[in-house]
């Protein structure tokens, strides 16, 4: 279970070897790569051994472990993506990479929760994204590598069986707690707010944002039977209305974060120490790189993409993500 | 253990919100939550006994996770 970010050439030998392989890179660099058992998003940002980087030509890769033979890839649409927990194996795993901003991650972060078997079986992975230079001019990428072929608006997702004997087990890592503030919910479901009800009282949200002077790189946290969950705020608009990088559910109750003395220390102090030898595969969040300014430091053993969104059985602002495969 | 029958009324006490309990495993404070939210504000004729359903499979698929087993064990042999 190997993760590290490596060169073209080296990832060409591991394709040519038949390996089923988990990627992440530009663009350019996916684009050269041959066909076999791979998928993978583009992304320049990463979390390695050495600390974070941004690179426009390596390549980081997930190798699954070696007893994870069966194994399938399946590309999915905005009108499919709701089969992707029910064709998942019976015990196992499922990395799901999903284009930034298309219909499909709309679709699946507002519908996640009522597909058949939502979080019955082990659903991870990440949102593809670009350099942040080039938004607007670039589209987020997902590629299918036994065809070689790349998508703006499918999902792909390699299923994993496990071997009798063996689990996988998804964990978070979230730096934010709820504030002792205000009780938020919202009137509907949807990354784009108008209204909020702030303890019991409708009223504009972002009027209350500014009237509070909130900091919008704080998220708002919802407490999931002890699981923190958080809404990451994309921007508050002249308009009076809101967006985040996620959906937030109707009747949920939501609290803005605790604020953090120190991004870098609250990270580094809760980073698992554990279970690094079995982790098969992590991301963390593009926000939690930049609110951290993350890019040239170590944040301990747990490496991966720096992602426009994880997934961990629903989607994800904030969080670092990741699997363990253990034995029982 | 084995999972218990939907019928065990301890499925029905953490659905509608009767019984606390904080799960260990992921999948299950995810899911209990969002099946909690329905069942507390969904009008729909079946939402209980669907999200019993829902839970109890979670279970069945997960009974050979540690964490899960330890649960059964704390919410169904008085554990708790």
């Amino acid at each position: 279970m190997e993760q590290t970010l490596v060169e073209k050439e080296i990832v060409n030998e591991m394709i040519a070897s038949g390996q089923p392989l988990l990627l992440a890179a530009e663009e350019e660099v996916l684009a050269q790569l041959p066909a076999g058992n791979w998928i993978a998003g583009t992304i320049p940002y990463f979390m390695t051994k050495e600390g974070g980087k941004i690179t426009k030509d390596k390549i980081f890769v997930s190798q699954l472990p070696e007893y994870a033979t069966k194994y399938k890839i399946q590309e999915y649409t905005a009108d499919t993506i709701k089969n992707v927990y029910s064709d998942a194996p019976e015990n196992g795993f499922s990395v799901i990479i999903i284009p930034a901003s298309s219909p499909i991650h709309l679709r699946f972060a507002l519908e996640a929760p009522d597909y058949l078997n939502f979080a019955i079986t082990p659903l991870i992975g990440w949102i593809s994204g670009i350099h942040l230079d080039n938004l607007g001019s670039q589209k987020p990428l997902v590629v299918n590598g036994l065809t070689t072929t790349s998508s703006d608006s499918s999902a792909v997702v390699m299923h994993v069986e496990l071997p009798v004997g063996k689990y996988a087990e998804i964990k978070i890592l979230n730096i934010f707690a709820e504030g002792s503030g205000d009780t938020i919910s919202f009137l509907g479901d949807g990354f784009q707010v108008t209204d909020a009800i702030i303890n019991g009282e409708t009223r504009n949200f972002a009027a209350y944002i500014k009237e509070k002077e909130l900091d919008t790189r704080l998220p708002l946290v919802a407490n999931y039977s002890g699981a923190k969950i958080n809404i990451s705020f994309q921007s508050v608009n002249d308009d009076g209305t809101v967006d985040f990088y996620a959906p937030v559910f109707k009747n949920m109750e939501y609290k803005h974060a605790q604020s953090i003395e120190n991004y870098v220390l609250s990270f580094i102090s809760q980073m698992p120490t554990e279970d690094l030898d079995n982790i098969a595969f992590s991301c963390n969040c593009i926000l939690n790189f930049l609110y951290s300014e993350l890019e040239g430091k170590k944040t301990g053993g747990v490496v991966g993409p720096i992602t426009f969104g994880e997934v961990a059985y629903q989607l994800l602002n904030q969080t670092l993500a990741y699997l363990t495969i253990t034995d029982v | 253990m084995e999972v218990p029958p939907e019928t065990n009324p301890i499925w029905l006490k953490l659905v509608t919100g009767e019984l606390e309990y904080q799960f260990s495993f992921l999948a299950a404070k995810v899911l209990l939550t969002r099946i909690k939210l329905k069942a507390k504000f969904s009008n729909e004729p079946g939402v209980i006994e669907e999200g019993i359903t829902q839970l109890r499979n979670l279970f069945i698929r997960s009974s050979h996770v540690p964490k899960i087993q330890q649960d059964l064990e704390n919410l169904f042999t008085g554990g708790l």
